[in-house]
């Protein structure tokens, strides 16, 4: 077995650092603990040969009682060094957590596309789990239990050196045979393993496939099926599980054969007067003692083997870095960035937004969008029409940065986007999607994104601007109220008021707007209209729109067909323009066209 | 061997009784040697007790000290081939109720009329029948281990009430009181497992949330605030789970001190 070192250094010291006096406290438990366990035969031998050769009923008295005293302090150690382990181990493990989950949030949309929430939470959360002990324990475990061992033996070697010697290569055959075993058994484990994943993945299929199977009239067959799972599974989880046994088995006999090779030895140095009855106790008590510490020994390295693996599968997650990149790094991404550009902040006002020759395809597919330009100046409102699938949504996110373009540049208020700050970016654009999504959370967590620095006045006056504050507190709970699954439903009107309120606590210089294209009632559509107003007034704005009404408000529109610019201009003149697919989408009907 | 019919609604008991019928001599044979290993488990300390005796000359010397530390070896020996076919007829037992009620329920889901959904998604379904099909095929199995147990206290009492009945007495009701103290505090460690349980579906639940709205979350700039909630989550959690384990070590402690306070009175009263 070799394992290389660093990588557990690394983690050790990162998120143990923090927890010093924990980690100094809890190998101060644990070794005085040692030194109790040590000491507690001892005492029993000083009672046995007091009793024997008749001593004092004092002396007794006084073994007996520290007997109890030292077991119980045992206890008490132990049971604390527990606690601060537990507490170490959870605060180390939801450190990596921690950032484990940011390290994700913060990976782009292509990776998130590759990986499911199941399985980032499997390895967020799963394989974290599976470090707790590597972190509380592994290392005082091994020390401590190495040095009970070694203790064990030096106190061994004090009442006869060919005891000693002989208890020190028990000790050895002992440890060698532990580990070799454990090789033995987890091969059958894993086949046993695999035999039950194979019975409950079939299971699952067919009863997904229920009706198929009905259908086929395929019932006998699939039962015949089930049964032969059932039996491989019970013949191979069987094999596994007796030959556990068996090994475990047959370790035990070792350790009673040492035991019983103990008690001879304490009758051998009786019988030739080398040793009081007290004594003869002592060593067979501390061959008895030597075989938990082996086991904890055996256990740590095979918990070391699972830990690894779980090292391995959190590093490999925290390699993976992001294609998009901070401009503050941008050094990384420079290769095609003049060497002047650097981050700049932008403007507090509203922002203008130019694509120049921009073409994009989303990871190696065909490409979505195709060579658009376009200007829209600062405090204008952009409406951007096409069918579905014409580019209107990969705009937007070629905005945020979610992606960065194949081809061509992005500016923003004349930064190339490439060269500024995500977040600057993203704090200084704002956009209300079509589909927004709530959180298991309160209504004040949902509008704020779980903010703490939003304090509620701020809410207040954000909800009171678009008219919203009364919707708001005629919840059940006003902002306390819990949204989404087992809480309160939104409808989807609501739901983007919400999403307005967002934009609207983030006071961006930019806001794109892509409008819900599902019906919504004449009351939420007053709201929504008066939040649009608010919203949009001097700041420039992009609308994805599916209503004729919201088109008004453009001042500019641009038009795209399967990726490329069909046609832009302001709206007026468009309008106005018999010639123009505007002037044909007003004539036709604007929901009908881009439905 | 037609499998019993189980009735719509499964009665605890009824339920766990028709599994028996259906593997009567298993069942047997896995009780038989449970009984046996737990009874056997007096033996080495007899053994122990003996050797001492003889040591000291208590005892009148019938057999030799080696021939006793063979005895040691060969009672172990025979504990291992008793526990092997406990663990042999018990994993089968297991097993094969499990596999008949994994049939039952896979039949019975095929015969469904096809107008008749699953009332639960096929995830929940094998959940089902992965762990509470589990639970229900062990149950049987621990009546001998408790009778066993039982068995070996009765004849360890008895040992050693033969040998000092005062010393016994003394050691047994403070135990009974410190057992009927324990029991009381497992009602406690259900409440906190049950909200430690509770502490960790919130944070796997916000967890796959944040990631299903990754988009809004970024799009939001909100990677550290929702981080920052994912962190407040889990010590929420830790707290909890501390709370449990804690507990559940001390009910641990407050049993496995019982045995050194035994062994603490014996040596008061004996010296």
């Amino acid at each position: 077995m070799n394992i290389p070192l660093q990588p557990y250094q690394q983690l050790l010291a990162r998120y143990l650092k923090p927890q010093q006096t924990q980690v100094v406290l809890l190998a101060t438990l644990l070794f005085v603990g040692i030194g109790l366990q040590l000491l507690n035969p001892q005492v029993i031998r000083y009672f046995i040969d007091t009793a024997e050769t008749g001593g004092a009923q004092n002396a007794l008295l006084l073994a007996a009682l520290l007997y109890i005293g030292f077991s119980l302090a045992q206890r008490g150690l132990a049971l604390w060094a527990d606690y601060v382990a537990q507490n170490v181990g959870w605060r180390a493990t939801n450190g990596l957590r921690h950032d484990l989950a940011l390290h994700c949030l913060r990976l782009d949309m292509p990776f998130h596309k590759t990986h499911t929430p199941g399985e980032l939470i499997e390895r967020i959360d799963g394989d974290v789990t599976a470090l707790a002990n590597f972190f509380s324990q592994f290392s005082l475990h091994v020390l401590g239990n190495a040095l009970l061992v070694v203790g064990l033996l030096a106190f061994i070697y004090r009442e006869d050196w060919r005891a000693g010697l002989g208890l020190t290569l028990y000790a050895l055959a002992m440890l060698l045979l532990l580990f070799g075993v454990q090789r033995f058994t987890a091969a059958r484990w894993k086949s046993a393993r695999q035999a039950r994943a194979e019975m409950f993945g079939y299971l699952e299929e067919r009863i997904s496939g229920a009706e198929d199977i009905r259908a086929a009239g395929a019932e006998a067959y699939a039962v015949h099926r089930l049964l032969g799972l059932l039996r491989a599974s019970l013949e191979r989880g069987r094999a596994a599980f007796v030959t556990e046994n068996l090994v475990f088995g047959l370790t035990n006999l070792f350790f009673v054969s040492g035991y019983a090779a103990g008690l001879a030895l304490g009758v051998y140095l009786y019988s030739q007067g080398q040793a009081s009855i007290g004594t003869a106790y002592l060593v067979v008590a501390y061959v008895g003692m030597l075989s938990t510490p082996l086991h904890r020994l055996r256990e740590q390295v095979q918990d070391l083997q699972q830990a690894t693996a779980s090292i391995e599968r959190v590093n490999e997650l925290l390699t993976i870095q992001p294609h998009v990149t901070s401009g503050k790094s941008a050094t990384r991404v420079a290769r095609d960035l003049p060497p002047s550009t650097f981050h700049l902040p932008l403007s507090t006002g509203p922002l203008s937004v130019e694509f120049n020759q921009v073409s994009f395809a989303y990871d190696g597919d065909e490409n979505v969008l195709h060579d658009v330009s376009f200007c829209l100046q600062a405090g204008r409102a952009l409406g951007v029409l096409g069918r579905t699938g014409s580019g209107k949504t990969t705009l937007t996110r070629l905005l945020f940065r979610l992606y960065d373009p194949a081809s061509g540049v992005i500016r923003l208020d004349d930064n190339d986007l490439r060269a500024a700050s995500l977040s600057d970016v993203r704090s200084r654009v704002g956009m209300v999607t079509q589909d927004v999504q709530l959180f298991q959370a309160t209504l004040r967590d949902n509008l704020t994104f779980f903010n703490p620095r939003l304090r509620d006045e701020q809410l207040e006056r954000a909800l009171k601007e678009l008219s919203l504050w009364e919707w708001a507190v005629s919840l059940p709970d006003g902002l306390n109220t819990r949204l989404g699954a087992g809480g309160l439903g939104l409808s989807a009107g609501e739901a983007q008021l919400l999403a307005f309120t967002r934009v609207f606590l983030k006071d961006p210089g930019l806001v794109i707007l892509d409008e819900a294209s599902s019906r919504l009632d004449p009351a939420t559509e007053n709201l929504l209209e008066r939040a649009i107003d608010r919203l949009f007034a001097n700041r420039t704005a992009l609308i994805i729109a599916h209503r004729l009404q919201t088109v008004q408000r453009a001042n500019d529109i641009l038009i795209l067909d399967e990726g490329r610019v069909a046609e832009a201009g302001p709206r007026l003149a468009l309008a106005h323009d018999p010639h123009s697919r505007f002037y044909g989408l007003l004539q036709t009907g604007l929901m009908e066209a881009l439905a | 061997m037609t499998p019993p019919a189980l009735s719509p609604t499964l009665k605890t008991w009824p339920a766990v009784w028709g599994l028996i019928r259906y593997q009567p001599v298993v069942f047997a044979l896995h009780t038989f040697f449970t009984l046996l290993l737990f009874a056997a488990q007096v033996l080495p300390g007899l053994l122990e007790k003996f050797i001492f005796d003889t040591l000291t000359e208590r005892a009148p010397v019938t057999i030799g000290v080696w021939a006793l530390v063979a005895l040691v070896v060969a009672v172990e020996v025979a504990r291992i081939g008793v526990a092997l076919g406990s663990e042999w007829y018990g994993w089968t037992f297991r097993y094969v109720v499990g596999a008949l009620m994994r049939r039952n329920v896979f039949v019975s889901i095929l015969r469904r009329p096809a107008d008749n959904s699953l009332p639960v998604s096929p995830g929940e379904a094998i959940n089902r029948l992965r762990n509470d099909v589990g639970e229900l095929g062990d149950f049987p199995t621990w009546l001998p281990d408790q009778a066993g147990k039982m068995l070996a206290a009765i004849v360890a009492i008895g040992i050693m009430a033969r040998i000092n009945l005062t010393i016994t007495l003394v050691i047994f009701l403070p135990l009974t009181l410190i057992l009927v103290l324990a029991r009381r505090m497992w009602g406690r460690i259900l409440q906190y497992a049950h909200a430690s349980g509770q502490a960790t579906d919130t944070v796997t639940g916000f967890l796959g949330e944040a990631f299903d709205a990754v988009l809004a979350v970024k799009v939001a700039d909100a990677e550290n605030d929702v981080a920052a909630r994912f962190a407040h989550l889990n010590e929420a959690r830790r707290i909890a789970e501390v709370r449990e384990q804690i507990f559940r070590r001390l009910l641990d402690s407050i049993n496995a001190s019982t045995v050194t306070f035994g062994i603490g009175v014996m040596l008061l009263l004996a010296g």
